[in-house]
């Protein structure tokens, strides 16, 4: 699928040298070299995969970017403005390319961007599994709880998102699941595997969404991604008022971040989700850092505690490792 | 060029279709045309536009209308809704400039090589006799 889309000497190196399932995200830059997030680390792409000298990678030019996204667009830039007006281009398979360049804007309304000078292609992964982890704390008596799920970018909300949906299927929790898939990155285009339940309502707004959504395919469970403004926030409560669970994600990476966030401090108080999954980094994108419940209260999952006994038996593994190295000293 | 380019600026105003699938569908009576448009398919395929791949095997062609039809194939698709129609319409604008021009060299040229080739008739049968 990038092979499509990148100049012909870089999609072979990617297609030729690297798997495209490590790969998280290509970073490209107006003359710049080409950097490669493999299993959250970033990298030089070079002619021989991938390099942490900046003397062997691969350069990008403008003109190549440009191309890039024009390539993106089916050659019609005209037929995707509404979503480079947004700041990103979706193509097959749920890539999303993030543009940045001159943003022409007209009474304060943005209407395209042009001089494209970087990209951040983002690679969707489907993993198998990855939400099973706090699954059993998100159900209850065949329905879903009204969740949050939060992490800084890139740390695996969507394919969190994506899992937990599968493994409703797979469950067999029989609810009609509305997918709410605002940037098209979620269904990756109808190539990710979202079990027999999920309907799936791509690039609209969320407050349309919800609303025409609710109307016609009287979901039990709505899925949307990256809830932000003020709209979402008002399109949300909508839902859950209608009697519709919600399972959406947000940027930050604690509560604070997340009661720091508009819109958000009331939301938390007037307890409109149940739980907040915590994703993060640390030990690769999506690792789970913690369940809280509607009191912001951390709740237990066997993952949890298996991280904690986990972490006690590596100090512990270390500390009779330095004990000995002593003893070896003397 | 006129209607493909009508074609075009409809399809995009009504439905955004890509140029691929506008193209695609798209025959015409004039054979260049048709090879044009297969030619232009080709370098957007190739990722390269140049006026030999976009103007191989087409022969009824002037230099100064080559100029205009790279500039145009050059630059479609490059544009937001509100340009790319403009773009067609400015085209479409040269492209009927050029059919005034070509009728008006018509009516002025015609009846002469008429009888430029009465006379060279008459002297063929002439110095056969």
């Amino acid at each position: 699928m990038l092979g499509k889309i990148l100049p012909l000497h870089i999609g072979k190196v990617i297609d030729e040298k690297i798997s495209l399932n490590q790969i998280n995200e290509i970073r490209l830059r107006a003359n710049q070299p080409i950097v490669v997030f493999l299993n959250g680390q970033p990298f030089y792409l070079s002619e021989k995969g991938v390099t942490s000298k900046t003397e062997n990678a691969i350069y990008i030019t403008k003109e190549e970017i440009e191309s890039i996204v024009f390539n993106a667009s089916g050659f019609s830039i005209y037929s995707v403005n509404e979503q480079i007006k947004r700041g990103f281009l979706v193509i097959d398979g749920g890539v999303r390319i993030g543009l940045c360049g001159t943003v022409v804007s007209d009474d304060n309304q943005v209407k395209t961007i042009t001089n494209f000078s970087a990209l951040n292609i983002r690679i969707p992964h489907e993993v198998k599994n990855c939400s099973l982890s706090a699954f059993s704390l998100l159900v209850s008596d065949m329905t879903i709880r009204n969740t949050l799920i939060v992490s800084p970018p890139g740390a695996g909300k969507t394919t969190f998102i994506r899992d937990f949906v599968y493994q409703l299927s797979e469950q067999n929790y029989c609810l009609n699941i509305l997918i709410l898939d605002e940037r098209g990155e979620i269904s990756g285009g109808g190539e990710m595997n979202l079990g027999k339940f999920a309907d799936i309502l791509s690039f609209t707004t969320k407050s349309k969404g919800f609303e025409q959504g609710i109307r016609a395919l009287s979901p039990n469970l709505i899925v949307t991604d990256e809830l932000g403004s003020i709209e979402d926030i008002h399109a949300l409560k909508y839902a859950m008022n209608c009697g519709v669970s919600v399972l959406a994600t947000v940027h930050a990476s604690s509560v604070e971040d997340l009661k720091a966030k508009e819109g958000f401090k009331e939301l938390l108080a007037e307890k409109y989700f149940s739980r907040f999954v915590f994703l993060s980094t640390r030990q690769g994108p999506g690792t789970l850092e913690a369940v809280y419940n509607e009191n912001l209260t951390r709740i237990s999952s066997w993952s949890w505690i298996y991280e904690i006994f986990y972490d006690y038996f590596a100090c512990f593994a270390l500390h009779i490792c330095w004990l000995w190295f002593f003893k070896v000293l003397h | 060029m006129k209607l493909f380019l009508n074609k075009v600026n409809l399809d995009i105003n009504f439905s955004k279709e890509k140029l691929k699938p506008i193209i695609d569908g798209y025959i015409s009576s004039s054979k260049e045309l048709n090879i044009l448009l297969k030619n232009f398919l080709n370098c957007l395929t190739e990722g390269n536009i140049t006026t030999n791949l976009l103007f191989a095997g087409m022969k009824l062609i002037l230099d100064d209308e080559k100029n205009i039809l790279f500039s145009f194939f050059k630059s479609i698709g490059h544009f937001d809704l509100q340009g790319q129609t403009k773009q067609i319409e400015n085209y479409i604008k040269i492209f009927e400039n050029y059919e005034k021009q070509t009728e008006i060299e018509k009516t002025k040229f015609a009846p002469l090589f008429t009888k430029l080739g009465l006379i060279i008739g008459v002297i063929i049968s002439l110095i056969l006799i």
